[in-house]
């Protein structure tokens, strides 16, 4: 980042896109947690076919994995729904389905510590945020909270002069119930499954289609773990590394 | 690229995109050293237009904003500030104003888009916060954590040259004692009738929650700002299955012993004044909201995630369709 | 400060001030919880010799000064207590290579930064800001356990221009207002115990020794300043670094005779 190498009229474009993809990658956290998975896709990422979302057990690579995965995760919002509605009758039971839908999770995560590079050609973007979260969800241990601590990194591209995601990796380092020491990997069975939440048992969103350990959860004797590389200036994409699922050099 | 504008229109709106973060953050440190004059004093609009709202109404016009939040506010930090100095005098050294709370609300997730007319900016925030209570009798902290979003309008006085606060909708979503709490099977437990388990103990009161006149070391969740409070003072103790701080009602709010995380003797009227603790530091006098809440509700896990303080979308201008000011108490589903 | 008028080219470039001051401080943070605390001197701190000279790293119990006091306590002395930490993991696990790799074995440091709240001096030469940080850090222990603490700080800092054209760390000020272990009740922490916390002991012997903030009393002591005041150009006296500290007078709580 220099504000030498550009005049005024080319920086003041770069501001009005460092804005726009600061407000893009808000506005994905913020998707989660207003549950609007069955439309992120189409609002949200780019239209190419080599879009990935990088979690810490592997890659959503292409957009029918993405599409899978988001499906996945309504299917599972429906679900949780159902079984608060036969937990709670009183409340919930002559609600419809379109109107139960999202009741349960409160998916919390606030991006901070930005780091965003404009390519010097503008047709990228690259972006790293540290996640600071409250993860509220339902399973059949009921509604838990965890403290959810990471990062979340973005490669935006410009499509029709919008600007859209390319490629996500979002790595968790702690994904542990508030509430609780740290470091324990068996903390959640300090909240002992419940029989009205039985159902949702077994109910799990799609896996990684390139599964592999991207990273480990904290404990007390993982191996110190650097941070994902973060955006560094750059004329053009072809000149930097990228967070998408064909290049591991962000988190190796 | 707002390229349909000229490049002094975009400099100025990138100057305005800049002044609301600049001034929310501003805000939000003087708030936490309760300097509630500055806060409220140095720049923000003193229209009738100026609006802030929370869990419990809007406030209707700057001089709505000022009582509540000023005039309302700055005696209990006072009071707070006597009694304690009763059994520590050598705080007589001390700014008396901060001696409260320190209400971390950190400002992340910021979306801002400024309008193509160059009057107002947009912003929103999730807001990860802790409220601390450092100084108090028993020589104990307190502390809470509280996870909230902001919805903020700014507007720019083209007399003065300066970008100011115009509006601002608080959406308090969930917390309770740090770090105890577990605020989804808190909700739960609450929503069943469900005591104690498993949040733990809680520390005191809600954020700024008036503290009662006696001094004295009060046990861990009967104190009131600053720290001195009586075992009369604020809202009843946290931890026990609720989120620091709401509104009167909302679904299930009937269910359990307490409620959804209510303040007790806070009551909605129709119109005028509404009595209760403001997130601005608990007034122990009337709060008057021109637009009676409940605007917004604490979390539990039979609601929606409420959408009260949507992202800006790109504007042209400021309007009923793009504000975050709140005209009427909105349906809650 | 009187009122100011710029340019169309001045203002934006302001606007980019800011924005690298923003910038520069995620980073610095970033390579601080990858503990490449070497890099982030070497790369994101002063480096001409007038400022090298004057760069300071405060916290609530004084200040270092100089970059290479700075550099013998934030890099040195904390690589010592790496190596004296992995020593003692490598003694409970056989398995464990004591090489610089596994520096850090065991451990999270998470001090992201948030709240952004920059102030660009009036003369474009300098700038001050403050940060919050809700952050955590956590130590490995050689039996496997770990000890995660939260660390809600204000980080203040000025920074410089120089002649580069690039934005530098000048002043850093940390400050804490407790420590304590996450999953537990804060309402168990004392205050007035008189006693140093992990804190204040990893703080070392700085070179001016100072009760910069003490946080027994909340934010009632006023300082660090926060928010930054708009300003026309630097003075010391009003920065983060050891002269703008607090003059606490004689009888003041946080007054020290041996500190002067």
């Amino acid at each position: 980042m220099s504000t030498l190498r550009f005049n005024t009229e080319e920086l003041v474009g770069r501001f009005e896109d460092r804005r726009d993809v600061k407000n893009l990658a808000g506005k994905y956290v913020m998707s989660l947690l207003l549950k609007k998975e069955p439309t992120i896709l189409k609002d949200l990422w780019s239209a190419r076919d080599d879009i990935s979302l990088g979690v810490d057990g592997g890659y959503y690579a292409g957009r029918d994995a993405l599409a899978a995965y988001y499906a996945s995760i309504d299917a599972a919002t429906k679900k949780k729904a159902q079984v608060l509605k036969e937990v709670f009758p009183e409340d919930l039971g002559e609600y419809s389905d379109e109107k139960l839908y999202g009741r349960g999770p409160m998916e919390i995560r606030s991006l901070d510590n930005a780091i965003i590079e404009i390519a010097d050609d503008g047709e990228t973007a690259k972006a790293f945020f540290y996640v600071f979260g409250l993860v509220t969800d339902i399973s059949e241990r009921g509604p838990v909270s965890n403290w959810v601590l990471g990062s979340c990194c973005f490669d935006f591209i410009r499509e029709d002069g919008v600007w859209k995601i390319w490629h996500v990796l979002y790595l968790e380092d702690v994904d542990t119930p508030a509430g609780k020491k740290w470091g324990d990997p068996n903390a959640i069975e300090q909240f002992p499954e419940m029989e009205n939440f039985a159902a949702m048992k077994g109910v799990e969103t799609a896996k990684p289609n390139r599964p592999m350990e991207l990273r480990t959860l904290y404990t007390g004797s993982r191996p110190f773990t650097k941070l994902p590389k973060v955006p560094e200036p750059y004329d053009t994409f072809a000149n930097t590394f990228s967070y998408g699922a064909d290049s591991q050099e962000a988190w190796r | 690229m707002k390229t349909h504008l000229t490049l002094s229109q975009r400099i100025h709106n990138a100057e305005g995109i800049q002044a609301a973060e600049y001034l929310h953050a501003r805000h939000t440190y003087l708030h936490a050293t309760s300097y509630c004059k500055e806060e409220w004093g140095e720049f923000w609009d003193t229209s009738e237009e100026a609006s802030w709202g929370h869990l419990f109404g809007v406030m209707c016009g700057f001089d709505e904003v000022w009582y509540n939040s000023v005039t309302n506010y700055d005696p209990d930090g006072y009071r707070g500030f006597i009694n304690l100095a009763k059994q520590h005098p050598e705080i007589s050294w001390f700014d008396a104003r901060s001696m409260r709370e320190i209400s971390m609300h950190t400002l992340a997730t910021d979306i801002i888009e400024a309008a193509d007319d160059g009057k107002t900016v947009r912003a929103s925030f999730l807001t990860p916060g802790v409220l601390m209570f450092a100084f108090n009798a028993n020589h104990h902290y307190r502390g809470l954590t509280l996870w909230e979003r902001y919805g903020s309008d700014f507007i720019y006085d083209e007399d003065e040259g300066q970008w100011l606060y115009l509006h601002e909708q608080v959406c308090p979503d969930m917390g309770g004692p740090m770090d105890v709490c577990n605020p989804g099977m808190d909700a739960y437990n609450k929503l069943m009738g469900i005591g104690g388990a498993p949040g733990g103990k809680g520390p005191g009161p809600g954020p700024g929650a008036g503290g009662g006149p006696g001094a004295g070391g009060p046990p861990q969740g009967m104190g009131g700002a600053p720290g001195a409070g009586g075992p009369q003072g604020g809202p009843p103790p946290q931890g026990m299955g609720g989120a620091p701080q709401g509104a009167p009602g909302g679904p299930g709010e009937q269910r359990g012993a307490d409620g959804n995380a209510q303040v007790p003797g806070m009551k909605i009227k129709t119109k005028g004044a509404t009595r209760g603790a403001t997130s601005a530091g608990g007034a122990k006098g009337e709060v008057h909201v021109g637009v009676p809440g409940p605007i917004h509700f604490n979390y539990t896990p039979i609601m929606h995630v409420q959408n009260t303080v949507a992202w800006p979308e790109p504007y042209k201008t400021m309007d009923r369709e793009n504000t975050y000011r709140i005209y009427e108490t909105p349906e809650v589903d | 400060m009187r009122k100011q008028y710029y340019s169309d080219d001045e203002r934006i470039i302001r606007v980019w001030d800011v924005e690298e001051v923003k910038d520069l401080m995620a980073r610095r943070q970033v390579l601080n919880m990858n503990n490449e605390r070497r890099k982030e001197l070497d790369t994101l701190w002063v480096t001409e010799p007038k400022y090298r000279k004057t760069a300071s790293m405060g916290s609530n119990w004084g200040y270092y000064v100089g970059m290479d006091e700075i550099s013998n306590y934030y890099v040195v002395q904390y690589t010592d207590r790496l190596q004296k930490a992995l020593d003692e993991k490598c003694a409970a696990n056989p398995g464990l290579r004591n090489i610089r790799d596994n520096f850090g074995y065991g451990d999270l440091i998470a001090h992201h930064v948030s709240t952004p709240c920059v102030v660009l001096a009036g003369d474009g030469k300098t700038a001050k800001g403050v940060w919050y940080s809700l952050g955590v850090r956590s130590l490995g222990k050689p039996d496997g356990s770990c000890e995660a603490k939260w660390y809600p700080e204000r980080i203040c800092a000025d920074f410089v221009k120089e002649d580069s054209g690039d934005w530098k760390i000048w002043h850093l000020l940390i400050s804490l207002d407790v420590e304590y272990e996450a999953g537990t009740n804060l309402g168990d922490v004392e205050t007035f115990t008189g006693a140093p916390t992990e804190a204040q002991k990893e703080f070392g012997e700085p070179t001016l020794p100072y009760v910069v903030h003490n946080p027994d009393y909340g934010w009632s002591d006023g300082y660090p300043t926060v928010p930054p005041v708009a300003y026309y150009s630097y003075d010391p006296a009003e920065g983060y670094g050891p002269e703008g500290r607090p003059r606490w007078h004689k009888g003041h709580p946080n007054y020290r005779k041996e500190n002067g």
